[in-house]
């Protein structure tokens, strides 16, 4: 639903063609669209203005780097920007403290408290191998006692006995107690839901601060919090002192403008995030990949995560070798074909890579959806090995064998060896020079099999060089590109182009 | 037989509060409360904005920052400035103007789906499925519902759907307790489609009025709980191909954007066909509600205002308005 900034700005900023030092009206051109764009990944109004005064003052005058346009180069300022504002580093729980060390969790109601606790004290005793104790102070909420206590049987992690009637504070002193007792190296104090207006409940929130004198005061916060984020947040560290921020509902499709906004106005770091439903799906913060989420510019680490997981790096070397060699057979089409589906389809890949956008919604478009892949999979099964590593061969009567074998017809088969050819000729054209390995060798097999290889993911230098091939393969030019889908000619290919340079992309780490 | 539920006064036994003052501008009085600090800030900037200025372009961005920070999102906010400005624009204008026209134009998308909730009697039960992310408050908003329901001299039962949660089922036991109304259990990772067929049957051969199914909280993108979720609709549909009659989605007041596509996609996969915005109580504004009202035009029954019992108000197209608009309430 949210056009991505980088789209947006494309379209604004396409007719600038200005080079040299960044103007004050480009820039304000391109901040009116950042503005928005925060806006709607929910980042608070008062941030936003701070933020746009910010990268204003940077980008105006600022050097616009060769074959990056303008707008391009105000992405990259915006984005940089918003990485030292997220924090360059993440941030652990700091248990540097004698034990027991005491961790409070404070929030707003259905925030995730209970489950946070859960998971910390999980990860705190599988991976820092710490002996946790974990007690509810919730007395409010109907049997949210019981639900840590059931957490805590499925975690294997030690709960403070329930003992009916004590308040709060009480609970606070006596599980410190216990865990002194019962040699526990953490104490995690989950606390009831509190609106931070409700004075008598912010004022038990201090006295439980002060009966337990905690560590960490961890704020646990919806990620998918609107514009009210600043205000939480605010109260809640002006009355406690929070140490820091966990985000929860990270794996919603929000935006997450909330984690710039509570961090903003807090100046405390994101210190995890939770990702899912299970016990284990709390993660470190990776400031880069929240800005690039903010921006809605796709995730090109998750991309490449997701690449590596799928793509048999091995394999992927050696249809790279094959390439470089100029041999493209329907058994590498098939792999390939493969591979895409594996990664989620076209429209899945797409999606992840930054600045595609546009690109994605002409290919669905032009009907290039998945069910094509999987009918070009079932021609290319229907065919014995012979004809796979030599479609010439295939005559009349052959295709028409394979047309019954895989329920197509051979109009199809035609359309898939008119598209074989296409690329086995751009694989040779492009193959025996060195690097250059053509974009589909380079995007399918090399870009997971060549990450593999070398251990790490594609770093802006490279993602340029992607882009020049493509290019050069004629992905700039009319039916250049092989015809993928039969029929109409993937429309989009041809028109716009890549975002040259693709600023703004996670540097190599 | 119809009866409206929101406009059922509440009788006899409730734990605390004595029912008979409970006149209708508690609630606002109470979200006001909540309000007032951002409301009086609201207010001020309004003030500000407009005191010596004529309505132009840089009066209108300071408005629509204004609605901006209610949660109404880009899109509606500049909906709003852009109607506020038709046939004003360079003309001079008073803050008190600005005031009304905002919340009048609010109340003009909120009017309509400020409705009470209607129960079909003939059905029996009556099959409310309550759904919503997790943490949106759907098992505190059945317990109040329930209370209301009971008050109102309905049979209500209650089904512990939420089969996923550590401790889901007893938070539903213990509501279900404060509301004399018998809960329908199974154990923690049972199939919950299969819980709400039974929960039908024991419903109907108790011959209960009103039979409310809890869920597990879910993300909207999750494919396979939004399956899951299908499934109990589509099961529920064979004791009663009407059933579920009314699909509840509890919103956070707290949510920002994403509530509207929460709704978007709840509504198709579990049909939803009406909501209740929760945790009013706060700071937050839930203007979100403005964007998906004008977009899914979905009732909107009731609000959630606190944690106890009788914290659940009809929800009034007016008040919230004002709120929004930073408006003080029309004393009646």
């Amino acid at each position: 639903m949210f056009e991505s900034l980088q789209d947006r700005l494309g379209s604004i900023l396409n007719g600038l063609t200005g080079r040299g030092a960044l103007s004050e009206k480009d820039v304000s051109a391109a901040l009116r669209e950042v503005r928005r764009a925060l806006l709607e990944a929910d980042v608070a109004l008062e941030v936003v203005r701070d933020f746009t005064d910010k990268v204003r003052e940077k980008a105006v005058g600022a050097e616009v780097l060769k074959s990056i346009k303008p707008g391009q180069m105000v992405v990259k300022i915006v984005h940089d920007e918003l990485v030292a504002m997220l924090g360059e580093e993440g941030v652990a729980i700091d248990l540097n403290a004698p034990a027991p060390v005491v961790v409070m969790m404070v929030g707003l109601q259905g925030s995730g408290k209970t489950t946070t606790t859960g998971k910390i004290a999980a990860r705190l005793s599988a991976r820092d191998k710490k002996k946790v104790l974990m007690a509810s102070l919730d007395t409010r909420r109907p049997a949210a006692q019981e639900q840590l206590r059931q957490l805590g049987e499925q975690t294997g992690i030690d709960t403070l006995p329930i003992v009916a009637g004590q308040s709060p504070t009480q609970i606070a002193e006596r599980s410190v107690q216990a865990a002194k007792l019962g040699g526990h190296d953490v104490v995690i104090l989950d606390t009831a839901g509190r609106t931070h207006i409700d004075e008598p409940l912010m004022v038990e929130m201090a006295d439980i601060k002060a009966k337990s004198s905690p560590h960490e005061i961890l704020l646990v916060a919806d990620a998918l919090t609107g514009q009210d984020a600043v205000n939480l947040a605010r109260n809640f560290d002006e009355r406690v002192g929070i140490t820091g921020l966990v985000l929860t509902r990270m794996d919603g499709d929000g935006r997450g403008g909330a984690a710039l906004s509570m961090r903003a106005v807090t100046g405390k770091p994101i210190k995890l995030i939770g990702t899912g439903e299970k016990m284990d799906a709390l993660e470190e913060f990776h400031p880069r990949r929240i800005a690039d989420r903010i921006l809605g510019m796709g995730d090109i680490v998750s991309l490449v995560e997701k690449a590596a997981e799928t793509i048999d790096a091995e394999k992927a070397q050696v249809m790279a070798d094959r390439m470089k060699a100029g041999k493209f057979d329907l058994n590498d089409l098939a792999d390939q074909l493969r591979q895409m589906q594996k990664m989620g389809g076209m429209s899945g890949f797409m999606g992840l890579m930054p600045g595609m956008g546009k690109m994605k919604d002409q290919i669905a478009a032009a009907g290039l959806d998945d069910t094509v892949f999987r009918r070009q999979l079932a021609i290319i099964s229907s065919m014995t090995k012979k004809e796979r590593a030599n479609p010439d061969i295939l005559k009349h009567s052959r295709k028409k064998r394979i047309a019954a074998g895989s329920g197509t017809n051979a109009a199809e088969i035609n359309r898939l060896l008119k598209m074989h050819r296409q690329m086995a000729d751009v694989m040779k054209a492009m193959g025996g020079k060195g690097k250059k390995a053509g974009m589909l060798g380079k995007m399918m097999g090399g870009l997971a099999g060549g990450m593999g290889g070398m251990g790490g993911m594609p770093d802006p230098k490279q993602l340029e060089a992607l882009k020049k091939q493509a290019d050069a393969a004629g992905l700039g030019k009319p039916g250049g590109l092989p015809d993928l889908g039969g029929g109409p000619a993937l429309p989009g290919l041809g028109g716009p182009k890549l975002p040259g340079g693709l600023p703004g992309l996670p540097k190599k780490k | 037989m119809a009866i409206s539920a929101g406009v059922t006064p509440p009788e006899a036994p409730a734990p605390e509060p004595s029912p008979d003052e409970q006149p209708r501008p508690t609630w606002f009085r109470r979200l006001r409360q909540g309000l007032s600090r951002t409301s009086a800030q609201l207010t001020d900037q309004i003030s500000g904005i407009f005191t010596r200025r004529k309505l132009d372009e840089d009066t209108l961005q300071d408005l629509e920052d204004v609605l901006i920070q209610s949660d109404l999102g880009v899109e509606t906010a500049l909906r709003i400035t852009d109607t506020l400005a038709a046939g004003r624009y360079g003309k001079d204008i008073s803050p008190d103007e600005v005031q009304d026209i905002m919340a009048s134009e609010i109340e003009k998308v909120l009017e309509p789906v400020a409705l009470p909730l209607e129960l079909d009697l003939t059905h029996k039960p009556h099959v409310i499925l309550v759904v919503g992310v997790n943490g949106t408050g759907k098992t505190t908003t059945i317990g109040k519902l329930a209370a209301k329901l009971a008050d109102g001299g309905l049979k209500v039962m209650l089904a512990a759907g939420d089969t996923f949660r550590a401790a889901a089922i007893e938070q539903l036991k213990i509501w279900g307790e404060r509301t004399n109304s018998p809960v329908v259990s199974s154990k923690l990772g049972a199939d919950a489609a299969g819980l709400a067929f039974d929960a039908f049957e024991k419903a109907r051969e108790a011959g209960t009025d009103v039979l409310i199914i809890d869920t597990a909280g879910r993300l909207q993108n999750k494919a396979e709980l939004m399956d899951e979720l299908e499934k109990i609709v589509r099961v529920l549909g064979k004791q009663d191909p009407e059933a579920p009659h009314t699909v509840l989605q509890t919103l956070d007041a707290t949510t920002g954007q994403n509530a509207l596509n929460q709704v978007e996609i709840f509504r198709n996969v579990a049909g939803v066909n009406g909501l209740v915005m929760t945790k009013l109580d706060g700071t937050a504004r839930g203007g979100i509600l403005v964007a998906i009202s004008a977009k899914h035009k979905l009732p909107i029954y009731f609000i959630g205002v606190g944690e106890s019992v009788d914290d659940l108000e009809p929800f009034e197209a007016g008040d919230f308005a004002n709120a929004i608009a930073g408006r003080a309430p029309a004393e009646t």
